[in-house]
């Protein structure tokens, strides 16, 4: 029997059989290293779990995602991961996974000092309902508010303000994204016309120099952090600032590493810089025209 | 690491020596990066459990950046493990996320090699001594081509000591 294997599929293969006998399932015989990822399926998605957006291929297999690897053809990763995106596979089903709602309860009722315990959705609905009124029924709308998400949808968002501000009267609604980029996108759209940092990975090994300002790129995008350290390593010339409120791993490349006074050393470094970085010498003149109009002063011609 | 070090304290027969008072002194041990084949870092991926768990951590391992010839634009952080400072006390191992451990403690007799005794280093040595073992030596100018470029401080090139009949400066 000739089986037509490629080193690719070989590897996709024995990574596949590595998982799933460390996730206690078993692939059919000769579904091993010699039969190239038969049963598995793959595809390409992306790691969410930093900034960076490492590329990686899911491979499933009835119905439960049993390996990943690292997109080989990806620049970004080129088949590479950090310790999270590592274990993207595994952490999905971890034992401790919430799989229904929990409520706290002692003997069989609900109790703010209770152990959590199993309930089913209706349950769940029926006393988050009763609580809810209760708590707008004795002091108001302020005295409720929902955590939203950053990860919803665009329409879940809409439905979730509406709810709350247009139903219940209440302001207090903000996802996760007001703790970091809620601010950063309103300052992008206003300032570029575009949400998302913009840049290209590329300029990693185009630039010369990097300022770190208030970016611990070490341990948050790891393997971002690796593409800086290359060019730093190989690059003659290259030069890495890294500006923070206190000594973090990506000081360790630094070759000119500041620490801030909170609040206190970003606008004596940022006002010189501001009027050089923004030059009419050095930027275009006119805003495109396909962007938002900007609000506020408008950019000197 | 322990301050205290209780096994010594616990052990009622004497078999773990009592003059082990100072944990960052003992040798229980070598951690060794036994598969550098299977050890992500070395694979070029971000793992540093290892480094990161280690109680002397930069001193009894560190990573080594290297560029990483496969990719081509990331670099390598290779766990590297400083025998004078590791105790042995086998937290790396434990923390390593693979089913089976890449970086090993090891009895000092495996993990370790030997220098010759008749052979320095001789970096090290100049670092002892702070200064060059051997007094008065003298640098000599390189030849290098036009003046004001020999390695001395003083500018001035380096000309040829005799000029042939002819105006011809020779070899």
């Amino acid at each position: 029997m000739t089986l037509e294997t490629s080193r690719r599929s070989f590897l996709k293969a024995t990574a596949a059989a590595a998982t799933a006998s460390a996730a206690g399932i078993s692939l059919p015989v000769g579904a091993q290293a010699a039969a190239p990822g038969a049963d598995i399926r793959w595809d390409k998605a992306v790691c969410r779990f930093c900034g960076t957006g490492c590329s990686v291929l899911v491979g499933v297999k009835d119905g439960r995602v049993v390996a990943t690897q690292g997109d080989p053809e990806a620049p970004v990763n080129r088949g590479l991961n950090c310790i999270k995106g590592y274990f993207l596979s595994k952490i999905m089903y971890g034992q401790d996974r919430l799989t229904t709602p929990l409520l706290r309860k002692t003997n069989g009722v609900y109790d703010k000092e209770g152990e959590f315990t199993p309930v089913s959705w209706d349950e769940a609905f029926d006393v988050m309902a009763a609580k809810w009124k209760e708590a707008i029924a004795k002091k108001g709308p302020t005295s409720v508010g929902m955590f939203g998400s950053g990860q919803w949808t665009i329409w879940e968002g809409y439905a979730a303000a509406k709810l709350m501000k247009a139903g219940f009267r209440s302001n207090n609604i903000d996802p996760n994204a007001r703790h970091c980029m809620a601010s950063a996108v309103a300052g992008f759209i206003r300032t570029f016309g575009i949400d998302e940092p913009m840049g290209c990975y590329d300029d990693l090994e185009h630039a010369d120099t990097f300022v770190l300002w208030g970016s611990n790129m070490a341990e948050m995008h790891p393997i971002l952090w690796s593409r800086l350290t290359d060019t730093r390593l190989t690059k003659p010339g290259a030069e890495v600032h890294v500006l923070s409120t206190f000594e973090h791993r990506s000081f360790e490349l630094a070759d000119n590493g500041m620490v801030f006074v909170p609040q206190r050393t970003d606008p004596p470094l940022a006002h010189p810089i501001s009027p050089r970085a923004i030059s009419p010498a050095r930027c275009a003149t006119t805003f495109p025209a396909s962007w938002p109009a900007p609000r506020g002063r408008s950019i000197p011609a | 690491m322990c301050d205290d070090v209780p096994c010594v304290l616990a052990c009622p027969t004497g078999a773990l020596d009592p003059g082990m008072t100072d944990i960052d002194k003992a040798k229980m041990g070598i951690a060794v990066l036994v598969d550098e084949e299977n050890c992500l870092n070395a694979l070029g991926l971000r793992c540093d459990v290892c480094y990161r768990v280690c109680p002397v951590i930069d001193k009894a391992i560190t990573l080594e950046r290297q560029h990483n010839e496969r990719s081509g634009h990331h670099a390598m952080f290779m766990p590297v493990v400083h025998s004078k400072f590791c105790t042995g006390c086998g937290k790396c191992e434990k923390s390593c996320v693979l089913p089976e451990a890449a970086i090993k403690v090891l009895p000092v007799r495996l993990a370790r090699g030997k220098l010759g005794e008749h052979y320095r280093l001789g970096w090290e040595q100049m670092d002892e001594n702070g200064a060059s073992l051997v007094d008065g030596l003298v640098d000599l100018p390189d030849r290098l081509p036009g003046p004001g470029t020999d390695n001395l401080a003083a500018p001035g090139g380096f000309e040829p000591a005799f000029k042939l009949p002819g105006g011809g400066s020779g070899q």
